[in-house]
């Protein structure tokens, strides 16, 4: 039998090389028209420059949807992200499609967030997502899938097991966590 | 763990004449046989074969051990049927003697695997029928990997996975990423747009159609539990390549890929099977050996270290170089060549 | 796309009219119908045409299709399978075709049937019911007697909302978009400018189009052709397409034979890619967003906007 071809497999249009690393453009998106209802959250962000930028998208719009608004700053996150799922939750139950979402602020807050949206029921098209903060990754653990948080870019030790990770440039959007691969600590000398 | 897959039943990933490797989509349909130096493969899509025992018996204590194995999204409850009934006519179509899957009114079903030793009766869609969740039972009954990919807003996305023998990857890490996010950390491949041209033949793959690949690595062990998941029970091979290590025992880790769209629930079932082949096996086919050696000598940098070749790429070379003249050596033979329509 | 026989076991007349008849279709001995996701249709050789009927079953491993043809007084293929089908004829069909399919991990399922458009949201129905997952029907229907609806009534229950006028099924729908869970999808079925009308009305209640899922029975009314000329990347061959033949059947007088099935942009069994011009999408298979940006056309019933087009043969 000859190799099978088809024509989606004959196409030959370069495509531009990319990883499963968030890429985050300078300034906040612009929100989009069309939604009946927006929730924006600032979480971290150090300046108020996205939740004013998108105040004046809204109002910009012909009718201005209602929008409620979540700020929480740097200190009280930690706290706010525990209670992160429950309080989604709670938040699609009071609105319809046609809500929509707008978050800003440290990465890993924002990647938290859009996992809850998802786990809601809302599709990437009806999330604006900007980190402008990148101050820590968290990392997730494959022998024992802690996740923990990595203050730095390089290496963390696992919060869970103990065990050394290096901190991959792959992302996975559900747990708002980078992939850690191990690395194997070196024995002291005269070992086999 | 040392396992290595029968030399007969290898299927060589190399292209014949092959003395470069690129990634491509290299697809085939299935159960296309394909004749090699060592024997034959291809004519089933399942693998069945005298390590089935053993091997099957290591996939299942790995479930028993790290439920997190096996995962399958709540919305996929369809797929997961659509699955285990897939994976089972398979495997009985494959190995009549040994397997058989009778239909019932119900729909209801009876399976037997005289190998596995396996009679189980269930109904399709009644979770309380079966001992465990549907693709939990089907991944108990074969050695291959088996992964659902959903299609979504013209895109696949990772949405089950039962896997004990991922190759350096963590299955329960990607869960729920696009076709996309999966490939990311591959080197090269987004730029030659595979990836993209391969979602999009994926997803206007029919219903009934099998088709297959390859894809192939280097791993310093006989353990057919490469993932990331179980990184932690292995001690790397001190940088592959130093004195202590005996090259012959490093294996070339070959995936057999087979996918099909499934019919009740549009998903896309990727079977994988996983094959071991220590160096000094291949060794012993010259033209194996010969080919291997050139693949490795000019494999890019990038492309290498994806391979898990960092660190000891040369010697491996050399030694696949040295042991394949000493093994045609002493065979007293010419370097073999395969036969030009033996394609993959 | 497979083709294979099916034998008419039985033909069920629905309504006072008769202009809905059903057919049960069964394997032929020896043979298993293959399964297939709901909202699915399956390609009959009626006589003068092939055409796609949507299957009231769920596809879960079926031991027969059944498939509802309504009268369409035009000569062709549904009055030929009303006029000359009877129990016990063998059928040449293919498929089941999938593209009208459920979203598994929807919160809710709103489906909306006008007329005959009944039919896979029947099946969509069915499913819904077996595998447990929260749904709500609005049904329009302009005849006293419709066919099929005691069926989805028992599917359904109190989950059905009942219209009789275009105004109120407008008025219905438009009402029903806007109070959806979050994550909730729609899909509907019935003539093409209602459909038009539904997938604009989603995006005014803020909708994002992958949430709204449309099966279309009949293309729309179309502008009057002009001749236009392709030209063959392999060779450079220019063909000439009169203003009154189909581009796929001035292909075959070139001896360029594509794939074909339905032949009336349906099963896009005669896909082609386009590398140059603007193409005069009339199929049924592009999504209205994908007409303006996709390379691939299907020259059964789509021509160009452009004088010339280069196709990838």
């Amino acid at each position: 039998m000859p190799p099978l071809t088809h024509p989606a497999a004959a196409d030959d249009i370069a495509w531009p090389p990319r990883t499963s690393r968030p890429e985050w453009p300078p300034s906040p998106p612009a929100l989009p028209p069309g939604a009946t209802a927006w929730t924006l959250l600032s979480l971290g962000s150090p300046s108020g420059e996205p939740l004013a930028r998108w105040r004046r998208d809204l109002a910009a719009m012909t009718p201005q949807p209602p929008a409620s608004v979540v700020e929480i700053d740097r200190e009280a996150l930690d706290g706010w992200l525990a209670l992160l799922p429950l309080w989604f939750a709670a938040e699609a139950a009071r609105n319809v499609v046609g809500w929509r979402i707008a978050v800003a602020g440290e990465e890993r807050a924002v990647l938290a967030v859009a996992a809850a949206a998802r786990s809601a029921g809302l599709l990437p098209t009806e999330m604006v997502l900007h980190a402008d903060v990148a101050n820590g990754k968290r990392v997730y653990c494959p022998s024992c899938s802690a996740v923990t948080d990595a203050a730095g870019d390089d290496r963390v030790r696992c919060g869970g097991c103990g065990r050394l990770l290096v901190i991959q440039p792959h992302c996975s959007r559900r747990r708002g966590a980078y992939l850690g691969t191990l690395v194997h600590e070196a024995k002291e000398p005269g070992d086999a | 763990m040392n396992y290595a897959t029968p030399l007969h039943r290898v299927a060589w990933p190399f292209a014949d004449a092959a003395d470069a490797y690129r990634y491509s989509t290299n697809v085939v349909g299935g159960r296309t046989a394909i004749e090699t130096p060592a024997g034959r493969w291809g004519d089933t899509v399942t693998a069945v074969d005298a390590t089935y025992e053993t091997v099957l018996a290591y996939r299942r204590a790995i479930l028993d051990r790290d439920p997190r194995r096996c995962a399958v999204a709540p919305h996929l409850r369809v797929a997961a049927w659509d699955a285990l009934l897939c994976v089972l006519d398979l495997l009985a179509a494959d190995h009549p003697d040994a397997m058989t899957l009778h239909r019932e009114p119900g729909p209801a079903f009876r399976w037997e695997n005289r190998r596995s030793g396996t009679v189980q009766r269930f109904a399709f869609g009644d979770e309380s029928s079966l001992p465990c969740p549907p693709l939990e039972f089907a991944a108990r009954e074969a050695v291959e990997d088996l992964f659902l990919l959903e299609p979504r807003n013209g895109s696949l996305v990772l949405e089950g996975a039962a896997s004990t023998f991922a190759g350096s990857w963590s299955p329960v890490f990607d869960l729920r990423m696009t076709f996309d996010e999966l490939h990311g950390p591959v080197p090269r491949l987004h730029g030659m747009g595979i990836v993209e041209r391969t979602e999009r033949f994926l997803l206007a793959l029919p219903p009934g159609e099998i088709v297959r690949r390859t894809n192939w690595s280097l791993h310093d062990a006989g353990d057919l539990d490469a993932s990331l998941e179980n990184a932690h029970r292995h001690q790397p091979a001190q940088a592959m390549g130093t004195g202590n290590l005996d090259l012959g025992e490093l294996r070339l880790r070959i995936e057999v890929q087979h996918l099909i769209r499934l019919p009740m629930s549009g998903c896309l079932l990727f079977l994988i099977e996983n094959q071991l082949c220590p160096l000094a096996a291949i060794a012993t086919i010259p033209a194996w050996a010969y080919q291997l050696a050139t693949v490795l000598e000019r494999l890019p940098d990038d492309i290498a270290a994806y391979k898990n070749l960092l660190g000891f790429h040369p010697e491996v070379v050399a030694w696949l170089r040295e042991n394949s003249r000493k093994s045609s050596e002493q065979a007293g033979t010419e370097r073999d060549s395969l036969k030009p329509e033996h394609r993959h | 796309m497979r083709e294979f026989r099916v034998r008419v076991e039985a033909i069920v007349p629905h309504g006072s009219d008769g202009r809905v008849r059903e057919f049960a279709l069964a394997p032929l001995p020896g043979e298993r119908l293959p399964a297939h996701e709901p909202g699915a249709h399956l390609f009959v050789h009626a006589g003068p045409a092939i055409n796609a009927y949507s299957l009231l079953g769920d596809g879960i491993l079926p031991d027969r299709y059944r498939i509802a043809v309504q009268r369409m007084d035009r000569g062709g293929g549904s009055n030929w399978m009303h006029a000359r089908v009877v129990a016990g004829d063998i059928l040449t069909v293919a498929g089941p075709n999938g593209t009208f399919s459920p979203v598994p991990d929807a919160r809710h399922a709103l489906f909306i049937a006008a007329g005959i458009g009944i039919t896979p949201i029947l099946a969509h129905a069915r499913a819904a019911v077996r595998w447990n997952r929260p749904f709500s029907v609005i049904h329009a229907h302009r005849t006293p007697d419709p066919p099929l609806l005691d069926e989805l009534a028992a599917l359904a229950g109190d989950r059905l909302v009942r219209v009789r006028h275009r105004n109120a099924l407008r008025e219905a729908v438009a009402s029903a978009l806007r109070c959806q869970p979050v994550g909730s999808h729609a899909w509907a079925c019935g003539p093409a400018a209602f459909l038009d009308w539904f997938l604009d009305e989603g995006q005014r209640a803020g909708w994002v189009p992958e949430r709204l899922h449309v099966e279309a029975f009949a293309a729309p009314v179309q502008t009057a052709n002009e001749p236009f000329t392709v030209s063959l990347r392999s060779s450079g061959r220019r063909i000439a397409v009169p203003a009154d033949v189909s581009l796929l059947d001035a292909l075959d007088g070139a001896g360029v034979r594509l794939p074909r099935l339905c032949t009336r942009g349906v099963c896009g069994e005669c896909a082609v890619r386009v590398r140059a011009g603007t193409p005069d999408h009339r199929d049924l298979i592009l999504g209205r967003d994908q007409r303006a940006t996709a390379s691939v056309m299907y020259p059964c019933v789509s021509r160009a906007r452009s004088a010339e087009l280069e196709l990838d043969l």
